[in-house]
């Protein structure tokens, strides 16, 4: 009894306090961590009633009247947004190691609908100004600005779509049918649906272009996009400006397709620290991970972003010779592009743009990102017609973090969404080709009149003064997009074993450092087991052979 | 079967704390390794790092017990029998040969063991922590750019972990090799281990050889004994519990009266005064023709040379205390003892001699001879214990069941300060004792009766005169027709140097 009781003592007790404490002593407690409390999320008091206003009573016979209206009592608001990329569609801006430049839509190349230049009538619906429709547009005529497609308060302002019909206007004029006046009188701080209408749908429909910001984020669930939810319990509804601060039409934010540096960022550390976790493991993540990272687990939620675009495609008829237009090829299938085999993807095919692929709730990819991008600019000559051309390579590598050569821009781990495609280059001057896209006219040389390349390639080619060889082909590009929308609530982001697992890690492709759960040297694990079964087996053949000769005896 | 004392409380509960931890580590740390999932990644690396700290918390705390109490020298490889024991482990043990060491209190690992966990204790375990800490804040150190990948850190910790545990299955298949398949692990959870006869008695002798050598050195203070540190603690512990003071008055001066001899040579060598302890030491009568005679007189051929060296160091001004020395007696036999020696200065400080005292340790220095002798042969048990019984320095005592004596040999009446034996034979065993010495012996004499035995252990006698002496003592029962029925060991005196230099310093000598 009382040897059972020194047991108790020396081994059961100490056992029972010990791992009591190492099983409920939780030392990653961060004691410091901010209170989301202090989140605040100030909204404007009541705006002035513009419906009183006088010079609003008159009827606008052009948008111009209208604009012109504004600028009466809001003077020196045109000269401050004239500087702006809404504007400009140029922002200067510095590409590491090669300089600055004037980076923008005008003089940038992407791998959807490949660039602005020789179809800014069409492209400048999304342009907040009046009658952009070709390059020898004025950029300094203020009267030119488009204030209410970002003030409008009604919902009633939209800008026509070409597209929809031969009497729509082009270049960036409102549509038919808007009440200017109506608009005018209403006008306030925008809303989502403002900023929505050209960034949920660029690329030509909702959600084809970013993934992550859609028309779904209207109207969402936390689930969809914590901050911005308006439907359920505890919905934030935040507006894009609570985010994107702004100060004189300067929106802060950037996406790097068309800037290179991190100056003048909408950033979460705005609201959130740098230890917003409880947990102080998770707060040690902060300098190797972006936020992003764990707390976007999925974009395009709510509606398919296109995630390849094969240019070589188009121009194919159907069998009367027709073009095809918008037809859906299958709903839920598999796609193979470039050895990766897509699942669950719909793919389109268009006889305008050639073979499409989207998908709904994508997975992000993950690279090391510092802050900072290179462009492939329309003058740049591609190095290697045979390499995958990323058309915006993000810098950032895992060393940056080990011996960072600018300890302001240290690389974290980023979740982007991918798009790839192919589009035309020149082999022969080795430059991307722009082609002249938008045109309804047949013999104009536009693509989606004449479905003809060569005129295309030649017009668009010609109008931004870059030679063209006659010779085309097709390049596989890639462009990245970092994700920033549609975060999820605390309980949807990713799980540690996400990452840190061996099999099926989110980080499989981002190698060359050691990620605990997921790297292993398959040498040391196999010697290691090797050793461990040489131990049992060595271990059993002595038991075994004691257990014989102790019978023998 | 015998079961004998080998583990200490704090080494079990270190011992299964650790078993513990390393096992849940291990569990946690192939789980982060991603081997399988059982607590969730992160309930896993926050185990992992919890248990990692309390792992180095017991670290830390074992290597302070083992500096302190001397454990660490059970550590300490040597090569003696190595090649025994792993030609033990590979043939001899299925032919049932006799393990090639035995297992005692003071040598508790056998030389395999021993350069094992000194291994596991210098570089697995180090590499281990080290990599594990350098792991955990890995954070820190890369963006001070001091660490450039998490790779080889990791993989040394992974190799680490590997090794510690086939260093646990093989352990704990280990542990079956004792007496009986569980008596290791018995051993390790009571801190007694049951053991052949044999080898309980050779456990006993070894522990008998340690408890004579630790008896003189109590007087010499010299010695050369490996475990240096146990005894005191362990005396010091007793001594607490009975809560007496060491500098007891009484004891000191009996001490003195009993084996203190004084002498004082002049500066030429020649004996100028001894007092009549060291005369009945040398087996003299006379003091005159002591006095006179040369100090290298009385000695063996080796031990003129190391008396002299003696007493020259001490004429050049140094205080020597607890040298062995032999001398030869007038009868010519040879006998051993202590001298602790300071130079003594006429009126205007010049050295003029030295002057000192002398212990007797013959029959403990016969003793150790005996046993040494013994062990050396390999006799059998009757006659070791006969060998013991004629000691002059062992007391031998067997007690019957109830508790009466029923034998003790001479040196033991002796040491009771008793006329003779059969003062003693017949008296219960709670004869000399306080009350709360009754009963701690008899908590010790009531486990020896159910079949333990207690190879060491420190306990305090009241002699006939009142006086109050420490010994050594070892219990063992007494077997009769495979029933117990008593108890009988050895006890050894436990005298104490302090006394005898403080004796020195008193007399105005130092």
């Amino acid at each position: 009894m009382k040897k059972f009781f020194e047991i108790l003592l020396i081994v059961i007790v100490p056992w029972i306090i010990i791992f009591w404490i190492v099983f409920t002593y939780n030392g990653d407690k961060d004691r410091d961590f901010y209170s989301e409390k202090k989140i605040e999320i100030k909204h404007d008091s009541v705006p002035v009633d513009h419906s009183k206003f006088a010079v609003l009573q008159q009827k606008f016979k052009t948008p111009q009247d209208m604009t012109k209206a504004c600028l009466s009592c809001h003077n020196g608001r045109g000269k401050e947004f004239m500087k702006t990329p809404h504007w400009l569609w140029l922002q200067r801006d510095t590409i590491p190691g090669r300089g600055i430049f004037d980076l923008g839509k005008r003089d940038l190349m992407n791998n959807f609908c490949i660039g602005i230049n020789s179809n800014e009538h069409l492209c400048s619906m999304c342009h907040a100004g009046y009658g952009y429709s070709d390059k020898n547009f004025d950029f300094h005529n203020q009267n030119n600005i488009d204030c209410v497609v970002c003030h409008d308060n009604t919902g009633t302002y939209h800008k026509s779509n070409p597209c929809l019909g031969p009497d729509n206007p082009k270049s960036g004029l409102p549509a038919l049918g808007v009440n200017l006046n109506y608009v005018a009188q209403h006008v306030g701080a925008p809303r989502k649906s403002n900023c929505g209408q050209c960034h949920f749908t660029g690329g030509g429909g909702n959600n084809v272009k970013h993934g992550d910001l859609e028309m779904g984020l209207l109207h969402c669930t936390r689930n969809f996009d914590v901050h911005m939810a308006s439907k359920g319990k505890d919905a934030e509804n935040m507006r894009c400006q609570d985010c994107h601060k702004t100060e004189n039409h300067n929106i802060t934010g950037h996406l790097y397709t068309v800037a290179s540096s991190a100056h003048n960022r909408a950033t979460c550390v705005e609201c959130h620290t740098d230890k917003p976790h409880k947990s102080k493991l998770l707060n040690d993540h902060f300098k190797t991970v972006a936020c992003q990272t764990c707390h976007i687990p999925v974009y395009a939620k709510g509606f398919h972003t296109k995630i390849i675009w094969d240019w070589s495609t188009a121009t194919k008829m159907d069998k009367n010779g027709k073009p095809i237009f918008d037809k859906v090829l299958h709903k839920d299938t598999t796609y193979t592009y470039d050895g990766k085999v897509y699942k669950n993807v719909e793919i389109q095919y268009d006889s305008r743009h050639g073979t499409a692929v989207f998908k709904k709730d994508v997975k992000p990819e993950y690279i090391w990102f510092n802050g900072t991008a290179n462009h492939h600019m329309l003058r740049d000559k591609i190095k290697d017609t045979t390499k995958v051309l990323v058309l915006n390579p993000l810098f950032g590598s895992y060393h940056d973090n080990v011996d960072p050569k600018d300890p302001e821009h240290p690389s974290k781990i980023w979740p982007v969404k991918v798009m790839r495609g192919k589009q035309p280059f020149d082999p022969v001057n080795r430059l991307l080709i722009q082609p002249y896209l938008a045109g309804k006219i047949k013999g104009s040389g536009a693509l989606w009149a004449d479905f003809n390349w060569e005129a295309s390639f030649e017009h668009g080619m010609k109008y931004i003064g870059l030679p063209y060889s006659r010779h085309y082909s097709f390049l596989k590009t890639e462009t990245i997009w970092p994700l920033n929308h549609e975060v999820s609530p605390s309980d949807k982001t990713l799980k540690c074993t996400d990452c840190h697992n061996t099999h099926n890690s989110r980080l499989k492709n981002l190698t060359g450092f050691y990620l605990p759960g997921r790297d292993h040297s398959s040498l040391l694990d196999n010697s290691g087991l090797i050793f461990i079964i040489l131990v049992l087996l060595g271990v059993s053949i002595h038991g075994v052979l004691r257990i014989v000769s102790n019978k023998k005896k | 079967m015998k079961r004998v004392l080998i583990y200490k409380r704090y080494e079990r509960f270190w011992h299964w704390t650790q078993a513990a931890l390393i096992l849940l580590l291990a569990l946690t740390g192939f789980e982060v390794h991603g081997v399988y999932h059982l607590f969730g990644y992160e309930q896993a690396v926050l185990f992992h790092r919890n248990l990692a700290w309390a792992f180095i918390i017991l670290i830390v705390f074992t290597q302070f017990w083992n500096l302190t109490t001397g454990e660490w020298r059970q550590y300490v490889p040597s090569t003696k029998l190595l090649k025994a024991q792993i030609e033990y482990y590979i043939t001899g043990i299925f032919s049932h040969a006799p393990h090639p060491t035995r297992k005692t209190v003071y040598n508790k690992f056998n030389p395999l063991q021993r350069l094992t966990y000194l291994g596991l204790r210098i570089l697995i375990l180090p590499v281990v922590v080290l990599s594990g800490l350098l792991y955990m804040y890995y954070v820190y150190f890369v963006s001070n750019g001091v660490v450039h990948d998490l790779g080889p850190i990791a993989y040394v910790h992974v190799a680490g972990a590997f090794l510690l545990l086939g260093f646990v299955i093989g352990h704990v298949y280990l542990t079956t090799t004792g007496h009986k398949p569980l008596s290791a692990i018995k051993a390790m959870l009571t801190g007694w281990e049951e053991m052949s006869d044999e080898d309980a008695e050779i456990a006993l002798e070894e522990n008998l050889k340690v408890a004579l050598v630790e008896s003189r050195k109590g007087i010499s203070g010299k010695g050369t004994i490996e475990k240096e540190g146990m005894f005191e603690q362990a005396f010091e512990d007793v001594v607490e519990k009975l809560g007496i003071s060491t500098e007891s008055t009484r004891l000191r001066e009996k001490l003195l009266n009993s084996n203190v001899g004084y002498f004082r040579i002049n500066k030429d060598g020649f004996y100028e005064e001894v007092n009549d302890v060291w005369l009945s030491l040398y087996k003299c009568v006379d003091k005159k023709k002591v006095v006179g005679s040369h100090v290298t007189f009385d000695r063996t051929s080796e031990g003129k040379e190391k008396i002299m060296l003696l007493v020259n160091e001490v004429l050049s001004g140094k205080t020597i205390s607890g040298e062995r020395v032999e001398r030869v007696c007038k009868d010519g036999t040879i006998g051993y003892h202590t001298v602790s020696a300071a130079p003594y200065k006429d009126e205007n400080g010049n050295i003029a001699g030295l002057e000192g005292f002398i212990i007797d340790i013959t029959p403990q220095v016969e003793a150790e001879k005996a046993l040494e002798r013994k062990i050396a042969s390999g006799h059998k048990s009757d006659e070791f214990y006969n060998m013991m019984k004629s000691s002059k320095e062992v007391g031998y005592y067997r007690i019957g069941k109830d508790g009466f004596y029923q034998d003790v040999n001479d040196t033991y009446v002796k040491l009771y300060k008793y006329d003779s034996k059969d003062e003693i034979i017949g008296k219960h065993y709670s004869l000399s004792r306080t009350k709360e010495d009754f009963e701690a012996l008899k908590k010790s004499f009531e486990r020896v009766l159910k079949g333990e035995t207690i190879p060491f252990g420190i306990t305090r006698r009241y002699c006939e005169d009142g006086s109050i002496g420490y010994h050594h003592i070892t219990m063992t029962p007494v077997f009769a027709d495979n029933k117990i029925v008593g108890v009988e060991g050895f006890i050894v005196d436990k005298t104490d140097r302090k006394l005898a230099e403080k004796e020195l310093k008193e007399s105005g000598q130092v």
